[in-house]
């Protein structure tokens, strides 16, 4: 049995490099991967294998982040985060963009919608990756994108009304 | 993602399982070496790790990790019966229903939904979803819901979930959310599901209190 110090240095790392990746708020973020951690150690899942531990986490984490991203007051314009929800970030400056966005737009989105645009916009997981986190099918991904898309646009043309 | 594995991949790879594509990849890339650095570089304990182990013997959380497959035979008592399907769906193919497998030193049993259980108890679901696609179950502690398990699973029929969860020694009822639904839920769609138990076409969600004799054994 693993106890709660290794269990912290094991995973905590890689939780909080999935919350930065989530949150511009770095104490935001590191908030949201100290809840995530607890619900691991609460949910006595530290010794599972690591292919369904990370899927779990990846998910876990990943619905704490939306949550605090819904409760926070929107810091950019609408015209600006759906410019910056059209692309995948390319580097650190692009992500932050990113993350302000959705900020933005995960009041709108149903939150599935927003846990997969996360997954794949700031984690850059394959449709095949979030199909295995989010535990749907890859097809559903898909949809799920197509959607993403379709919305964005939806709302950049209702806010350039 | 120009090449690079998938964030993901990295950190299944820092915690021992990985594509060997993945780890040839990282042996060849300074990014990847220098991202996987950071996920495997142990930090300082904060304080609130201490509570934490400080915490275990007395809070509320007794739903532990898979402790081997109980060997879940007999007859299904349906423990968790709807009584209505206002949307017509599940009513009309028959509703959800959840039986408990209580597995006792060497001696599993089904629960009749009455006896208290007692710590050390594994206990196991077998679920007949009648239609959903897929399940969800967390442990009720006040306000705090902890995801316990959520998967798809064969709309119908009965199957046996995969974990099992041990019973700790704290004293008083706990509590099991299910919820059953077509899409996966966020923490506020489980949170939505606990408050109203609705029971429709799209979302049906029971609670099971589970009351122990307590004391350790």
């Amino acid at each position: 049995m693993v106890d709660v110090e290794a269990a912290y240095r094991r995973y905590f790392p890689l939780i909080r490099e999935k919350c930065r990746r989530m949150l511009s708020d770095l104490a935001e973020a590191d908030d949201a991967a100290q809840e995530t951690f607890v619900r691991l150690w609460r949910a006595r899942l530290r010794d599972s294998d690591p292919r369904r531990l990370t899927a779990w986490i990846y998910r876990t984490s990943t619905r704490i982040a939306i949550d605090r991203l819904r409760k926070r007051a929107a810091r950019m314009s609408m015209d600006e985060a759906l410019d910056r929800l059209a692309f995948i970030p390319s580097g650190p400056d692009e992500a932050l963009a990113v993350r302000r966005a959705l900020e933005l737009v995960s009041r709108t989105l149903p939150a599935t919608e927003v846990e997969i645009a996360v997954l794949h916009r700031l984690d850059g997981l394959t449709q095949a990756e979030i199909a295995d986190v989010a535990e749907i099918s890859a097809r559903t991904v898909r949809r799920f994108l197509e959607r993403l898309d379709k919305r964005v646009e939806k709302l950049r043309k209702e806010n350039a009304l | 993602m120009n090449g690079h594995p998938s964030f993901l991949q990295l950190d299944r790879l820092a915690l021992g399982s990985a594509d060997p594509q993945v780890a040839a990849h990282v042996g060849s890339c300074e990014t990847c070496r220098a991202q996987l650095s950071r996920v495997q570089q142990a930090p300082p304990i904060p304080a609130w790790v201490g509570d934490l182990r400080s915490a275990k013997s007395s809070r509320r959380t007794w739903w532990a990790g898979s402790v081997g497959a109980l060997a879940a035979i007999g007859l299904v008592l349906m423990i968790a019966s709807p009584r209505r399907g206002p949307d017509g769906d599940p009513g009309a193919k028959g509703a959800p229903s959840v039986a408990v497998y209580v597995k006792r030193g060497d001696v599993v049993s089904l629960w009749d939904g009455r006896a208290p259980f007692a710590p050390g108890d594994a206990l196991r679901l077998k679920i007949s979803p009648q239609g959903f696609g897929r399940v969800a179950v967390a442990s009720l502690q006040g306000d705090t819901i902890t995801e316990l398990y959520a998967a798809p699973v064969t709309a119908h029929g009965e199957s046996v979930l995969p974990p099992s969860w041990t019973l700790d020694g704290t004293p008083g009822p706990d509590v099991l959310l299910l919820v059953f639904s077509h899409a996966p839920l966020s923490e506020d769609g489980l949170r939505w599901a606990s408050a109203g138990l609705p029971r429709t076409s799209e979302v049906w969600a029971t609670r099971l209190a589970l009351t122990k004799s307590g004391g350790d054994r």
